[in-house]
């Protein structure tokens, strides 16, 4: 698992990604219980999103271009180089 | 006068969305009377500001050494505008101008026009629902210009949510076509030493994202995703010193790059007043370069309308295959960087942000419309610094005001 090859080149993803992924993967699937509509008060807080706001869209945009791991969910990911 | 142009163009965009506000809301009641639903959804212009600047001592301009000063203003407009109980416009529009010591070193002209460059970007979106609950489809255009390339992208998007409301998945699909206008360091132009072959860069991406309710007050989320990238990877007017010369060479990586991103993210709802968040990535890539960032995030909510949230994020990399520092590569290497942005090192931010959204708005006013009331929904304000390993510091500050028209 977590092994692939591209170009003759080895990829493997460390080992506490691999447990992440065999352990709270199928934890998230299917071990919850279903929370009813009238119990999300809570999860429907605008603060409880996981997903960045808007106002954040900067900074994120300033991390792709000073450090190495931009690319796919990790932000701006093409038009220009930020290369100053 | 690109930048007022562009400024003028923005503030375009928003009158023509105030002036069709009227006409958009007709519109939709109308569709909303014909589909015998409810729901009604408002348009909303989020107006963005942002001061970015940063200091360190490795630039890639000069090789590896060299000042990296840099300052940034950006103003981002997004529209939201809502066709009917289904259909919505998506218009944003960027412009950034920014003054940059590394890049004034291209050439020996110190304090010339390169010192200095504004970059425009837009994108035009339409965003529609399969059913009120079931999910959404999207597509997009857009594009971006500086002093040094064009960009135009292209998007697709889906949005599953499961029947009981738990569950949500979505994959969003992007394409970048760029174009570079190519500048070299002026002692290399016409100095006969490698350069690249091509001017495109051309990158695709496809990222997935599944979310949980997984209990009433806990939720969690998986990412990943992948991409690739062809063309002028390298930067053109980068250089590169080698050991035991004096002369440079213009920075040089392959032309094929893959990367694999991988998320974890989680938020709790403790008591009344406090939520916690926290996120792990793991990222690598075929440059040879792997990555963790992690962060945390506390949200205090004293009311309803407030909140104020300190964060801290942590990253580290491995550094890519083809980074050395300056005077450290070999004649005989293929493939030769010395910009530190993909060397080893490790990064800490932290900082700390308010979010102010009063129940009735901050103020309602009328604006090109007699019967419409525009209201300023929100205020939000967010403070962030840091620091990267090599000395490199920055520190930035956005701004963003929510507007709704009715």
């Amino acid at each position: 698992m977590g092994y692939m090859m591209i170009r003759g080149r080895h990829f493997s993803a460390p080992r506490w990604v691999k447990i992440v992924c065999c352990i709270l993967g199928p934890l998230m699937a299917l071990s919850c219980v279903p929370v009813k509509p009238y119990q999300r008060m809570y999860l429907q807080d605008r603060d409880m999103s996981l997903e960045g706001g808007a106002v954040e869209v900067f900074e994120t945009n300033f991390e792709s271009y000073r450090e190495g791991a931009s690319g796919a969910n990790g932000g701006k990911t093409g038009g220009g180089c930020g290369c100053n | 006068m690109r930048m007022q142009l562009m400024i003028g163009a923005i503030w375009l965009l928003c009158a023509t969305a105030l002036m069709n506000a009227d006409l958009m809301a007709q519109s939709k009641s109308d569709s909303l009377v014909e589909r015998g639903e409810a729901q009604r959804e408002r348009t909303t212009i989020d107006f963005l500001l942002g001061y970015y600047e940063q200091d360190g001592v490795h630039s890639a301009v000069t090789g590896g050494e060299g000042t990296e000063k840099l300052e940034d203003r950006d103003l981002k407009v997004i529209i939201n505008i809502p066709i009917d109980s289904i259909g919505k416009l998506i218009l944003d529009a960027d412009i950034n101008y920014y003054t940059s010591a590394s890049t004034d070193n291209i050439d020996t002209n110190v304090s010339s026009a390169s010192r200095e460059d504004l970059r425009s970007q837009f994108g035009f979106a339409y965003e529609w629902k399969t059913h009120p609950q079931k999910g959404s489809y999207s597509l997009g255009v857009g594009g971006s210009v500086e002093s040094d390339y064009i960009s135009t992208s292209f998007s697709g998007g889906r949005l599953l949510i499961s029947k009981d409301g738990n569950q949500q998945f979505s994959l969003i699909a992007q394409a970048f076509f760029d174009r570079w206008i190519m500048i070299f360091p002026e002692e290399l132009r016409n100095s006969g030493t490698l350069l690249p072959s091509t001017d495109k860069r051309n990158s695709y991406h496809l990222s997935m994202y599944y979310e949980r309710n997984l209990s009433p007050r806990l939720k969690g989320a998986l990412s990943t995703g992948i991409s690739y990238q062809e063309g002028l990877l390298s930067t053109p007017f980068h250089r590169v010193y080698f050991a035991g010369q004096g002369t440079a060479r213009v920075e040089r990586l392959p032309g094929e790059r893959w990367k694999f991103p991988f998320g974890l993210k989680a938020g709790y709802f403790m008591g009344d007043r406090l939520v916690i968040k926290t996120s792990h990535r793991y990222y690598v890539d075929s440059f040879g370069l792997r990555s963790y960032t992690g962060s945390f995030e506390t949200r205090w909510k004293p009311n309803t309308f407030f909140t104020l949230y300190p964060f801290y994020r942590y990253y580290v990399q491995k550094a890519s295959d083809y980074f050395r520092p300056i005077r450290a590569h070999e004649l005989s290497s293929l493939y030769y960087t010395s910009d530190y942005d993909l060397s080893g090192f490790d990064s800490h931010k932290f900082g700390v942000g308010i979010f102010w959204t009063p129940l009735y708005g901050l103020s309602s006013f009328r604006l090109l419309s007699k019967t419409k009331f525009t209201q300023v929904q929100s205020l939000g304000l967010r403070y962030a610094y840091y620091q990267r390993g090599d000395g490199l510091n920055a520190n930035q500050i956005s701004m963003i005001a929510r507007i709704n028209i009715d």
